[in-house]
């Protein structure tokens, strides 16, 4: 092993984080190498004063002050997300738990959002109704004056003479 | 519901009562480090406490098999460069800035009980020679140097504290030291 390769690994060597024969190899050009042992000398007297630093003490309350701060942090954070399954969801969940529950709410939302639309009382204004509908294409082979559909709402069936309809007619069957 | 209420309660309880046991038993050596990464008491105590809270938020995350201050000091490590970039470099607070305490202002820093008076005095001015100079090298080789020569981690550990791989940290504390030595030069032969 050469002076730069030792150079290079002496910090791990004075560690023991080497492989058996790095060390022994570098063992071997240290008894040879006076410019290599004095690097050797001068890091190893480095990470010995290092480990001789004195601790530092905190003051006498700092673990109670640390108590103190995550009990209040704690209390903030239970009154912004208000419940149980909040907490659970957000706090306690793995991140892929947390992700499904997340789209699962999303899907809801999505769900419910389709049926905004929908509305069972249909009994008023005939016209603004039917212009929220769409009319069926295969339905037009029937002969009925018209037959709307909305969605997967209950079939309709109108005629141009109504101008409202009856809870029979608007879930129930077809109307002439 | 009400069940479940009392099931998350009774595991927040138990959450925080075992934390709080790991915080007074490790916020000591917590400081320690701390203290060694910030240079000064006031950032070390908001150094520690920050961790600890983030500790505590992800404490669902934290492996039971493993050393807690070895996770502890991960978070720490986020932490202290977190607080880095949001501090500017001009409001770091100088190493020889007296803390207030109610009886005044008073250094904090303890001699060594188990020096003699002149060991402690040079004890102290190497102390603060080599914390000088630990306040000057970039933070990841700071990180490094610290968790290897004050906490005794192996470069595995280091790896995982600092969130990189051992060849990293193998070079890290390599040029580390080298800078490290070169800022305390007259020091250097003080205690080789």
């Amino acid at each position: 092993m050469n002076c730069r390769k030792v150079m290079n690994l002496i910090s791990a060597y004075i560690d023991g984080e080497l492989t058996g024969a790095e060390m022994l190899a570098i063992r071997r050009h240290l008894s040879e190498c006076s410019e290599c042992t004095r690097e050797y000398e001068s890091l190893r007297g480095l990470k010995e004063a290092m480990s001789r630093l004195r601790t530092v003490v905190p003051r006498k309350d700092l673990a109670a002050a640390v108590v103190a701060k995550i009990e209040e942090q704690q209390f903030t954070r239970t009154h912004r997300f208000g419940t149980w399954a909040a907490r659970l969801t957000f706090a306690k969940l793995s991140p892929v738990t947390a992700a499904l529950a997340v789209f699962g709410a999303a899907l809801v939302l999505l769900t419910a959002g389709g049926m905004e639309g929908f509305n069972p009382d249909i009994s008023g204004n005939q016209t603004a109704f039917l212009s929220q509908t769409h009319q069926v294409s295969f339905l037009s082979e029937i002969s009925l004056p018209h037959v709307e559909f909305q969605f997967s709402k209950p079939l309709v069936v109108t005629s141009a003479a109504q101008t409202s309809f009856s809870p029979e007619v608007q879930f129930a069957s077809f109307n002439r | 519901m009400e069940i479940a209420d009392t099931v998350a309660e009774t595991v927040q309880r138990e959450d925080r009562r075992e934390f709080n046991a790991l915080v007074k038993r490790y916020h000591k050596q917590a400081y320690n480090v701390a203290y060694r990464m910030a240079g000064n008491h006031a950032d070390a105590e908001d150094l520690t406490q920050e961790a600890f809270i983030r500790a505590y938020r992800f404490f669902d995350q934290y492996r039971r098999d493993l050393p807690f201050e070895n996770w502890l000091y991960k978070i720490m490590s986020n932490v202290f460069i977190d607080m880095l970039r949001r501090k500017p470099k001009a409001k770091l607070r100088s190493l020889d800035e007296p803390i207030a305490t109610e009886d005044g202002e008073t250094q904090m820093d303890l001699p060594d009980p188990s020096s003699g008076p002149e060991e402690t005095v040079l004890s102290h001015d190497m102390d603060r020679r080599i914390q000088a100079a630990l306040n000057t090298l970039p933070e990841v080789f700071r990180l490094t140097v610290i968790y290897a020569d004050i906490e005794g981690l192996s470069y595995e550990e280091i790896a995982e504290a600092t969130n990189t791989n051992i060849g990293t940290v193998r070079s890290r504390l390599h040029r580390g030291r080298k800078l490290l030595r070169n800022r305390i030069q007259g020091l250097a032969s003080e205690f080789v």
